[in-house]
């Protein structure tokens, strides 16, 4: 039964939230199955465009698990935006500054990929301890943050910030050294899909097995779904929402760096801008289960990544992509409560039924 | 001495005249018991469409009314789900945000190539007066009136009306409230609605009352800003109104830096970065919040 509301929540909120961007796409004036059409060439149609989804789904299945394991806890990081791109600087510090050019690669990749995480877990810290220490709205706290650091990372890309590569005008670090890119997966069948895949793929399974199959991941979902109750069992909520909030960031922070190593090869001005906030409707179409994440990360990235042909082929903005997004999480929510409703309205209304049903028996009864 | 630092918070008023409007109708539902971090995008929605609806009709109060009415009909979907359904709050909002975004970025891109970057000014409010700074000159409109009188208003109403005690009521005791024959969900809709439509006018003193062109993604945080002044601001009108006054010096600063072009260290990027680390500040430092006791809990009533 639950398995089955499961599935059914995410494929009404698709279904409905398509038809409902395409019907707000025909009313702005452009045609939605030309749109849809540019999407599917765009993410499926080569073995080029089936690549270019795959590194695309690749933050989006790190940051949705991110965002998981945050929810799951009762505390909402919506700052795997912030905490990606902090990271990612994090990284970068190793991965492009000139002094750390000379250690060797199986050093210097495991080393860049650890800074990387514990910036991100210092931005998913300061939420966490806030929220869970002082009471102050979460949400809040991390979209600050993620303006403060999105904006940190510009100022420190452009001339006279200590990530900017000297002697160009470009808003950008200095290049990955080369040993550190991560390698390159099925080299010669699909183009750019890197180790980042494996790791994210690992992740999943890690975050699947603490989650259902250890204590901690009980304590976790118990915090989540009734907070009083496991305050009255012992748990220490503060402290594991804290520690939660730690360990997500810290995968966001990992996220951000895998892109840098893996993919863009140099930090550059918003880099990863919306990836953070993609995880989130990722997390959300995946019903908040962590195995589901890597099909929804694969459709969303198949949505980013076939932006551009559908731009071409349909002359529709590529924020279209992002209406699909929230429309479509927008129903996958309101799909998860809808059944519970109906069917209590129709308690509701069958006990009334039989109220008023065994009302005109017992008047029979009194009559005869 | 005294002119220039009068100056300087008058300044404050004007820069952060569309989030005073957004905090001031934002407090109401908060008080209502209902946590709305929709904020961001209704203002978004109601800065795109009043420009969109101004510019296409040529009427700045068609823009306006219409601006309105777009963050209404957001609004409602997003009490829909969140009142009626109990979804949850936070979520929920997160995906009305991404749809607004999402949505005004779409059709301001259809829009856009429809027209030429010369006649893409709408129609706008004039300024009643300008305030001359020497090098900058700040014109000052309605909306800052608007702004002024709908502090004292929104405490009158809260605090001394009927309206005001059942608004309080849902907030504090939603079930004490409707044995009193409140309805519950009725009253907190009516707050989101009503949210939705002030904060739409927060988006249309973006455009249509002062840049009158639509950024993509213009708003920047605004609504976070808002909701963070009202937690600042304790739940309360004049509080939450001395927080976005707060605000507004702050976004007055980083313009002072940029058109004197003082030089502070990181440049631009900071003065940019400014107003988030003291709201960041503020929040952090202010004393811990006494929200309204049932706010952000869902009410489980069986009324409709």
């Amino acid at each position: 039964m639950k398995n089955r509301e499961s599935i059914i929540a995410p494929l009404f909120g698709l279904v409905v939230g398509i038809l409902v961007s395409s019907i707000l796409l025909i009313i702005s004036g452009s045609n939605p199955i030309l749109a849809f059409q540019g999407l599917y060439v765009g993410s499926f149609g080569s073995l080029g465009a089936i690549s270019n989804t795959l590194i695309k789904a690749i933050p989006l299945i790190i940051g949705g698990l991110a965002v998981i394991i945050s929810y799951k806890s009762g505390i909402f990081n919506v700052g795997v935006e912030g905490q990606l791109f902090f990271g990612a600087m994090g990284g970068s510090i190793i991965a492009t500054m000139p002094m750390f050019q000379d250690l060797p690669a199986f050093i210097s990749i495991p080393l860049s990929i650890i800074v990387a995480m514990i910036f991100g877990g210092i931005l998913g810290f300061i939420p966490g301890y806030l929220k869970a220490y002082r009471g102050i709205n979460e949400v809040v706290v991390t979209m600050l943050l993620n303006y403060i650091i999105i904006f940190f990372l510009s100022q420190q890309v452009q001339p006279g910030g200590f990530l900017h590569e000297t002697g160009t005008k470009a808003n950008q670090s200095n290049p990955v050294h080369e040993a550190m890119r991560l390698p390159v997966l099925f080299e010669g069948l699909l183009t750019k899909v890197h180790v980042g895949l494996i790791i994210a793929l690992v992740l999943v399974v890690i975050i699947w097995f603490v989650m259902s199959r250890t204590a901690i991941g009980f304590k976790m979902k118990a915090i989540g779904l009734n907070p009083k109750a496991a305050e009255y069992a012992g748990m220490d909520m503060s402290l594991i929402q804290t520690k939660v909030m730690i360990v997500s960031g810290a995968m966001a922070g990992l996220a951000g760096a895998v892109e840098i190593l893996g993919y863009h090869y140099r930090l550059v001005d918003a880099f990863a801008l919306g990836i953070g906030y993609n995880s989130i409707a990722v997390a959300l179409l995946a019903s908040l289960n962590p195995i589901a994440v890597i099909f929804s990360a694969i459709f969303f990235g198949a949505l980013q990544a076939g932006n551009n042909t559908m731009q071409i082929i349909a002359e529709v903005p590529e924020s279209f992509t992002r209406l699909v997004q929230g429309v479509v999480v927008f129903f996958v929510i309101a799909g998860a409560v809808l059944p519970k409703i109906i069917s209590k309205k129709m308690t509701i209304k069958r006990l009334a039924k039989e109220a008023v049903e065994e009302n005109h028996v017992k008047e029979g009864q009194e009559n005869a | 001495m005294l002119s220039a630092i009068l100056l300087f918070l008058l300044t404050g008023v004007i820069m952060g005249t569309p989030l005073l409007i957004m905090a001031m109708g934002g407090v109401v539902t908060e008080r209502s018991g209902t946590l709305n971090l929709g904020l961001e995008g209704t203002m978004l929605t109601g800065a795109f469409f009043s420009y969109y609806i101004a510019i296409t009709t040529g009427n700045v109060w068609y823009g306006l009314i219409g601006g309105m009415v777009s963050g209404i009909v957001l609004a409602f979907f997003h009490g829909l789900a969140m009142i009626y359904w109990n979804t949850n709050q936070v979520v929920t909002a997160v995906a009305i945000n991404m749809v607004a975004l999402g949505l005004t970025n779409t059709l301001m891109g259809n829009f856009s190539k429809t027209t030429s970057a010369g006649n893409n000014i709408s129609p706008g409010f004039d300024a009643l007066f300008k305030i001359n700074l020497g090098e900058a000159i700040i014109g000052v409109n309605w909306f800052l009136v608007l702004a002024i009188i709908m502090i004292p208003l929104t405490w009158f109403v809260i605090q001394k009306t009927t309206v005001g005690l059942a608004i309080r009521a849902v907030g504090e005791y939603p079930t004490a409230a409707a044995t009193m024959g409140i309805r519950v969900r009725r009253v907190r809709m009516l707050c989101f609605l009503y949210t939705g439509a002030i904060s739409a006018l927060a988006g249309a003193a973006l455009t249509i009352g002062d840049v009158r062109v639509f950024i993509n993604n213009m708003t920047a945080g605004k609504g976070f800003i808002a909701f963070a002044c009202i937690v600042f601001g304790r739940y309360t009108a004049l509080g939450t109104a001395f927080g976005a006054i707060v605000f507004g010096i702050s976004e007055a600063i980083r313009n002072y830096i940029q058109i004197f072009a003082w030089s502070i260290p990181g440049g631009y990027m900071t003065a940019i970065m400014m107003p988030y680390i003291i709201t960041l500040l503020l929040l952090i430092f202010s004393k811990k919040g006494v929200a309204p006791k049932s706010w952000a809990i869902p009410y489980e009533g069986d009324e409709d």
